[in-house]
């Protein structure tokens, strides 16, 4: 854990303590910080997470799609399907073009939740 | 990549057997994933300021010791424990402590200086810490990466689908 000075309210200044934390969705890096929340003045625990950009949101998408692949959801071509991950990520931002050599026969849909389908208009 | 009737397509395969096109709309897939993660902030944040209130040691007749939680000796602080969100153009925040500089008793009127809740933390020159701030964040860390990874957000994993016309179809 390092540590830096910071002011904060009574002109008193603290070290401030930091934690990185990384989870397991593979993008989320936070950072923890703590006894002052400097840009506040606050007396408090910080933990912030980067935003994700394009590039992340690309991957994000990558991994939804990579995980209903690994469990064999068939997905018609033309449809508009909003998928909950396991990661928990969801969105109707799918629309599914085209699905070539698909084993209609071998769905598993275990930890994956597919909350709505339509077709697009 | 390649493009069809004007939107941007991704190709994401072959997978196993399969090759998926779909749609790449960065702009909502983003907004999904900023809420996930604000919402999941919350949570955190949530949690946090309960284990902090519910770890306070009241009903002492002797001071906390050294390096434990503090003594509720009213519920100044523990009343002043809050948690909010807020987005940077870069980060998501989740912040839990004190907020407020000062409160006031309700039975007498009388002002306090809340950065008490600093000194508590840090110790003073006549007092050893009482460091609630390391101690919550140490407890509730794992859950903490737990709810804002996978699987997190208290959500379910269930083996029920609805897809089109298929529905039902498993």
């Amino acid at each position: 854990m390092g540590s830096d000075r910071h002011l904060i309210g009574k002109n008193t200044k603290v070290d401030v303590y930091r934690k990185v934390m990384t989870t397991d969705t593979g993008y989320n890096v936070s950072e923890a910080s703590w006894p002052a929340i400097p840009t506040y003045r606050n007396v408090g625990a910080r933990i912030s997470t980067l935003r994700p950009d394009q590039k992340e949101a690309l991957k994000t998408l990558s991994n939804t799609i990579s995980t209903v692949a690994a469990h064999g959801l068939y997905l018609d071509a033309g449809t508009d399907v909003l998928i909950e991950d396991h990661i928990g990520h969801q969105s109707k931002v799918y629309e599914v073009v085209s699905m070539d050599n698909v084993d209609k026969e071998d769905i598993h849909m275990e930890g994956i939740i597919v909350l709505w389908t339509g077709v697009v208009t | 990549m390649a493009w069809h009737g004007g939107g941007k397509l991704q190709q994401f395969g072959p997978m196993g057997s399969m090759n998926v096109w779909v749609d790449f709309k960065p702009g909502p897939v983003i907004a999904v994933i900023d809420a996930t993660i604000h919402s999941r902030m919350e949570q955190a944040m949530k949690l946090a300021s309960e284990t902090a209130k519910e770890n306070m040691q009241q009903g002492l007749s002797f001071p906390s010791r050294p390096g434990d939680m503090p003594r509720a000796d009213s519920e100044m602080l523990i009343r002043n424990i809050e948690y909010k969100v807020f987005d940077s153009p870069t980060e998501i925040v989740g912040a839990f402590g004190v907020f407020k500089e000062q409160d006031t008793y309700p039975e007498n009127g009388k002002v306090v200086d809340l950065i008490y809740a600093l000194y508590l933390e840090t110790g003073t020159a006549r007092m050893d810490p009482r460091p609630w701030l390391t101690l919550t964040v140490a407890e509730v860390w794992d859950q903490w990466q737990q709810i804002l990874g996978c699987g997190g957000g208290g959500m379910e994993v269930t083996s029920t689908f609805a897809l089109g016309g298929r529905e039902g179809f498993i």
